[in-house]
C-alpha cells in the first residue's frame, strides 16, 4: 500500500516536471495567422510557400477580367502619382519627371507583357 | 518517499522554463514592432496577419529564443568544464573564494541535473522546430542553428562526463584505509 502511494506520487512529480519541460515549447505553438486574409495583389512578389495570389503566377487561376481591372488600377495610380508629383516640384525637376515618366511607362508596358509571358 | 531526483530537476527546471517564456512573449513584441507587424490577442493566442508575417516573427522568435537557450547552456558548460568540484584547479578555487564566489564550484549531481534540464529544452525546441520548418512555419536555418547548438552541448557534455567517470575509475585505486592517519587533536 505504502510502495503504491510512493508510486503515485512520484508520478505526479513527473508529469509537474513533464509539464514545465513542455510549457515553453507548447507556449510556441499558440502564434498562428489569418487563414482566410488571402490577398489579391498585383504585385509581382510571388513566393511559392506565400498564400497570397498573384497576376504573375500561371497557377493562380485570376480572372482574366480581374487581371485586366487590377492592371488598369495599377495605371491610374501611377498617372495619379506622377501628376502630384509633377506640380509640386520646378521646372527642371518637371523635366526630370518626364524623363522618370517615359522610364516607368516603358517599365509599365514591360510588367504588361509579363502575365502574358507567364502564361505562354 | 519522494524521489529526491524528481523534486530536484523540477527545482532546476523552473528557471529555464520561466527565462524561455518570457523570451518568447518578450520577442515576439519586439520583433513585431521592430518590423511594424501588427498582431491580436486572442482566445486562441496571438494571431498575425497572414502567413509572410507568422513566418518572420516565429522565426526570429525562436531565434531569441536560441540565444536564451545558448547562454543558459554555456553557464553549465563553463561550469562543468572550469568549476567542476571534481577537477577544478587549486587556483581557480583560491581566486573563486576571493571574489566570494564559491557558489559557483559545484558537484556532478547538480552540474549534470541542471544541464540535463537545459539539453531537454535544446532538445523539445529542435524537435518542434524541425516539424515546423519542413511545414513552412519556419526559416530551415533556424532549424539547423537549434541543430548545431545541441550537437556541440551534448559532446562537451559527453566529454565532461567521460572524463568524471576515468576519475572515478582512478579513485578506486587508492588506499580507503584510515587506520594510520592523523585525526584532528588526536596527537596533542
Amino acid at each position: 500500500m505504502k510502495k503504491i502511494f510512493e508510486l503515485g506520487l512520484n508520478g505526479i512529480l513527473f508529469f509537474i516536471f513533464l509539464a514545465i519541460l513542455v510549457l515553453p515549447i507548447a507556449f510556441i505553438g499558440t502564434m498562428s495567422y489569418e487563414e482566410g486574409s488571402n490577398v489579391l495583389s498585383a504585385q509581382d512578389t510571388y513566393d511559392s510557400n506565400s498564400k497570397i495570389k498573384s497576376i504573375g503566377d500561371p497557377d493562380a487561376n485570376v480572372p482574366d477580367e480581374v487581371e485586366e481591372f487590377i492592371l488598369k488600377l495599377e495605371k491610374e495610380y501611377y498617372q495619379k502619382q506622377l501628376e502630384t508629383s509633377a506640380s509640386n516640384e520646378t521646372d527642371e525637376e518637371i523635366h526630370e519627371d518626364e524623363k522618370q515618366t517615359n522610364q516607368m511607362e516603358t517599365g509599365n508596358d514591360e510588367d504588361d507583357e509579363e502575365p502574358e509571358k507567364l502564361s505562354n | 518517499m519522494l524521489s529526491k531526483i524528481l523534486i530536484r530537476l523540477i527545482d532546476k527546471a523552473i528557471i529555464p522554463a520561466t527565462l524561455l517564456l518570457a523570451s518568447r512573449i518578450i520577442s515576439i513584441i519586439l520583433i513585431s514592432k521592430y518590423l511594424g507587424i501588427d498582431f491580436k490577442i486572442t482566445q486562441d493566442g496571438l494571431i498575425l496577419q497572414n502567413s509572410y508575417d507568422y513566418l518572420k516573427v516565429n522565426s526570429y522568435s525562436i531565434l531569441f529564443m536560441v540565444v536564451v537557450l545558448v547562454i543558459g547552456l554555456g553557464y553549465v558548460v563553463v561550469k562543468a568544464l572550469l568549476f567542476h568540484s571534481s577537477h577544478i584547479k587549486p587556483t581557480t578555487t583560491a581566486k573563486l573564494f576571493s571574489i566570494k564566489a564559491q557558489s559557483l564550484i559545484q558537484n556532478s549531481y547538480e552540474i549534470y541535473t541542471q544541464g540535463s534540464v537545459w539539453l531537454s529544452y535544446s532538445y523539445l525546441l529542435l524537435i518542434l522546430t524541425a516539424v515546423m520548418a519542413m511545414s513552412n512555419l519556419v526559416y530551415p536555418w533556424v532549424f539547423y542553428s537549434i541543430l548545431g547548438v545541441s550537437i556541440l552541448v551534448t559532446l562537451i557534455f559527453i566529454f565532461d562526463a567521460e572524463e568524471e567517470i576515468k576519475m572515478k575509475k582512478n579513485e578506486e585505486w587508492l588506499d580507503n584505509d584510515q587506520k594510520y592517519l592523523e585525526k584532528p587533536g588526536e596527537l596533542e
